[in-house]
């Protein structure tokens, strides 16, 4: 096996279209509950673009997901997800590696922020938004944040890369939001109830909630808003607005949802719709770019107040958020500082205060030692990217057979590769829901988990017939309908002797194998981080030089 | 053939060459991995449903040809599209903004500056040729001239913004900051072009220097410049009057051809000093295959050097017999 480091874009168009490969490593990022196992393991998401790019086909896990997607019962369904962890830990499609984690570089002088899983400044993450504050100021401080580029969308509903969902998490409100521990809790919705049959979701809002506009957010609103995503032609937040079946509203302040099915994640995906004005957005289209007709107009905790465009946004404290006595900040300023080391620079000297993204593995070095900093512990969560191994399930044989899968998954080392990759900064997941990420509820104690054991690995294939029988340190496939069966028998003779050494020697031989192609996916996985860049550049070159070249001679002739 | 058939030919020249740019534009930004779309849902949240509603969205399903065409016609009716990547927004929007502004006034004042201390310092190292101030300039500007430009804008960074803390790390403007009035606004805005400029006019300057001093040494080699000495001129009438006058037709064509870098920037400083303009917009739009909005650019400047070179060429034409001559056989 030899592993090759590929940009993200000739990687991804393999993944979406091609589906040749046979065995990549990715991250492929998690929402705050585990939305991620329909897409990546049910059998309708095997197509161009689909999410189950190894085109996983089991129809026992099909039926179990579909069972899950709509238990109401958190034990039951939990139960039933951990059935489907055993089963996929069995067929193996993928080998969960680690998650990369969030540290962050933040000026000491601020408190308040919350860490949960995927990082103190993600977009579902409105603690810290609310609760971020100056030490010596508890009201009123200017916090500054660097982002790599400018935010893409001034729409909430597309504005869903990392950059825009932040802002637009703290201009808009949802109904529900995250605790630390990854539990759902109250926002815009004081409370909610979900009828047995699961049909029925009733929301009671908060009743002074007002638009930056000063009008009154009422029930209407967040009706107007699911009809608004039903009826567009690009649908968004797809899983729970097609089976939405109706909204109606039951005065000013509560709202009651009519399901086509019972939905299990319902109100988890209610965190992900921004509730919009009904009086700005009505007649408008899924696309309207809100820029430069008007400022976008919330109800969340920070109010729109300046931006220039490319460069930086001004936020300003809503005085009349909903909330008591939040947020504590005066004003958010998000301002474009494009390269990372200007960025670290940039928190070294207090010109900002900090930036969206984790810590790049070159600063962590430098910002662990610098005083200034809050220390790296207190800014360290667990991420929301998860790298994994994928295996193509689609024509080799041997990554068709589990034992092979198995033993690589024996074979890595997951503790060394957070080491090397991560500096340490990541954490190893053993499951396919990792209760590091969702939370101790997700804890499976009998969950089937694969421990770094090389001599194990290489005796599950010996004992599997895939025997190194030209001894050139490859294994090779095991002959059609060979029964292997090993027997061990103590050397008696001379000849048995060498004879066992020389297979100990392989054996040995093997895990040296093993061991360089392990060095060889952590180069990999270095590499990508520069690659991805390289490659642009070197496009961007070429595509001039040709451009030029062809412009050259073409007024030549 | 006359003047005006001239004029009338080289506009036509023209006139194909930007169709083929146009051609290779729609080309090279398709074949170059990776799909627009994935720009969108590199985000977790976004269903394959969603993904496969923008690609119909985006005509991205229909045959290349179709889609070739869908875009000919449009650019017939001046419409560029609208950006992948800021869906809703139109690409003339886009390129035509201050993204531009920025870049012209960054590229027109680092070459300004270039070309102006590259000329004076060009004729003085001819004039004193040999010299130890000859070598000193001739080193000092191969090495500028050879320096990797983001590695030496760092550097700037890191002295200029971070040791001693005198220019902004980032951006055009200072953030949220309003501006009493516009000569604020220029002395703010200038005191963020400083540090890119700089960059730039160093890069820029080594390569005008060299040139401008082997053109000098060339036309010293001249007849005209022996009579110059017989006459009995003085040494400073013979350096400019003469020598650098002569000098100078050259360099402006080489302006001429750099006139192109006023619009496409310089990605890797633009990108060091966080300068918003329209080099970065090119490493963006790369990234993120936002077809659109490449397509865009690339127009423009092949539109650019086009016009560019059909002006040069039709001034010249008028100026100079020789090549009226020249076409007319």
């Amino acid at each position: 096996m030899k592993a090759i480091p590929y940009s993200d874009e000739v990687l991804y168009d393999n993944l979406d279209l091609e589906h040749d490969y046979e065995v990549y490593e990715m991250s492929g990022g998690y929402d705050p509950y585990p939305s991620h196992m329909t897409p990546r393991f049910h059998s309708s998401e095997i197509m161009d673009y689909g999410s189950n790019d190894w085109a996983y086909d089991n129809p026992e896990v099909d039926a179990l997901l579909d069972q899950a997607n709509r238990e109401l019962d958190f034990e039951t369904r939990t139960e039933i997800l951990w059935e489907i962890q055993d089963i996929i830990a069995e067929d193996f499609p993928y080998i969960p590696l680690f998650t990369s984690d969030d540290v962050h570089a933040i000026r000491k002088e601020w408190t308040g922020y919350v860490c949960m899983p995927g990082g103190i400044f993600n977009w579902y993450n409105r603690l810290t938004t609310i609760n971020l504050q100056h030490e010596d100021m508890e009201y009123g401080a200017d916090f500054i944040m660097a982002y790599p580029s400018y935010i893409r969308y001034y729409n909430p509903i597309m504005g869903t890369d990392g950059r825009s969902a932040l802002v637009v998490s703290m201009v808009y409100d949802d109904l529900v939001a995250y605790d630390e521990d990854m539990n759902l809790t109250p926002w815009l919705a004081t409370d909610w109830t979900v009828s047995t049959d699961g049909l029925t979701i009733t929301f009671n809002l908060v009743e002074d909630a007002m638009w930056h506009d000063d009008v009154p957010l009422t029930a209407e609103d967040v009706k107007f808003t699911i009809d608004f995503y039903k009826g567009q032609d690009v649908p968004y937040d797809v899983p729970l607005m097609s089976r939405i079946d109706s909204v109606e509203t039951d005065g000013d302040y509560t709202v009651i949802v009519h399901m086509a099915e019972p939905y299990a994640w319902a109100v988890n995906d209610f965190e992900d719709v921004p509730i919009m004005p009904k009086h700005i957005w009505e007649g408008k289209d899924w696309d309207w770019p809100v820029h430069p007709d008007a400022m976008p107009i919330g109800s969340g905790p920070f109010k729109w107040d300046s931006y220039l465009d490319g460069e930086w946004i001004k936020l300003v404290a809503n005085e009349d958020f909903w909330m008591e006595g939040k947020p504590h900040l005066g004003t958010y300023t998000v301002r474009v500082i494009s390269e990372s080391s200007a960025r670290y620079l940039a928190i070294s000297t207090g010109e900002v205060h900090s930036e969206r993204y984790e810590l790049d593995t070159g600063f962590i070095e430098a910002a662990a030692a610098d005083p200034n900093l809050a220390p790296l512990e207190d800014t360290w969560c667990v991420g929301m990217w998860d790298y994994y191994i994928a295996f193509n399930q689609r024509f080799d044989p041997a990554l068709q057979d589990p034992v092979v899968k198995k033993a690589i998954a024996h074979a890595i080392d997951k503790d060394r590769l957070v080491e090397i990759a991560r500096l340490g900064y990541g954490t190893v997941t053993e499951t396919y829901i990792p209760p590091q990420f969702f939370g101790p509820a997700y804890e499976n104690p009998d969950a089937t988990t694969y421990e770094y054991n090389v001599f194990l690995a290489n005796q599950m294939l010996d004992a599997a017939g895939y025997l190194d029988i030209d001894a050139d340190g490859i294994r090779e496939m095991p002959a059609p309908g060979e029964e292997e069966e090993e027997e061990v028998v103590a050397p008696e003779t001379i000849e048995e002797l060498q004879e066992a050494i020389e297979d100990l020697s392989t054996s040995l031989s093997e895990t040296r194998g093993q061991m360089t192609l392990l060095e060889s996916e952590v180069e990999a996985l270095g590499g990508r981080l520069n690659s991805s860049l390289n490659i642009a550049y070197g496009l961007a070159a070429v595509a001039l030089i040709v451009a030029l070249v062809a412009v050259y001679y073409a007024m030549k002739s | 053939m006359g003047f005006k058939e001239y004029v009338g030919k080289r506009t036509l020249h023209g006139v194909v060459t930007i169709f083929l740019a146009v051609t290779l534009n729609f080309i090279l930004f398709r074949i170059m991995p990776g799909d627009p779309t994935r720009a969108v849902s590199g985000d977790p949240r976004v269903d394959t449903a969603t993904r496969l509603a923008l690609i119909a969205k985006f005509g991205l399903d229909r045959p290349l040809f179709e889609q070739y065409f869908i875009y000919l016609y449009n650019l017939l009716r001046g419409e560029l599209g609208i950006s992948f990547v800021q869906i809703g927004r139109p690409v003339i929007d886009i390129i035509l903004g201050r993204k531009m502004v920025n870049t012209i006034i960054l590229m027109g004042s680092s070459m300004f500056i270039a070309f102006i201390l590259g000329i004076t310092a060009g004729v003085y190292a001819a004039w004193r040729r040999g010299t130890k101030t000859d070598i000193s300039f001739i080193i000092t500007s191969l090495a500028t001239y050879s320096m990797p430009v983001f590695w030496f804008g760092m550097l700037l960074l890191l002295v200029f913004s971070y040791y001693i803390n005198v220019f902004p790390i980032a951006g055009t403007i200072t953030p949220g900051l309003v501006h009493p009035n516009f000569i604020e606004y220029a002395k703010d805005y200038l005191h963020h072009l400083m540090a890119p400029m700089i960059t730039l006019g160093v890069s820029f300057f080594g390569g005008y220097f060299l040139f401008m001093r082997d053109t000098i040494l060339d036309v010293f080699t001249e007849d005209y410049m022996l009579t110059a000495r017989a006459k009995g001129l003085t040494n400073r009438m013979i350096l400019f009057k003469h020598a650098m006058r002569n000098a100078l037709l050259p360099m402006v064509s080489l302006m001429g051809v750099h006139v192109t870098f006023l619009i496409s920037g310089a990605t890797m400083t633009e990108t060091v000093f966080s300068w918003d303009g329209l080099g970065r917009l090119i490493y963006d739009s790369v990234r993120n295959n936002d077809y659109p909005v490449l397509q865009g650019i690339f127009l423009f400047m092949a539109v650019l050097v086009v016009v560019a070179n059909i002006v040069a060429d039709i001034v010249n034409a008028y100026l100079d017999p020789r090549i009226k001559e020249a076409a007319d056989r």
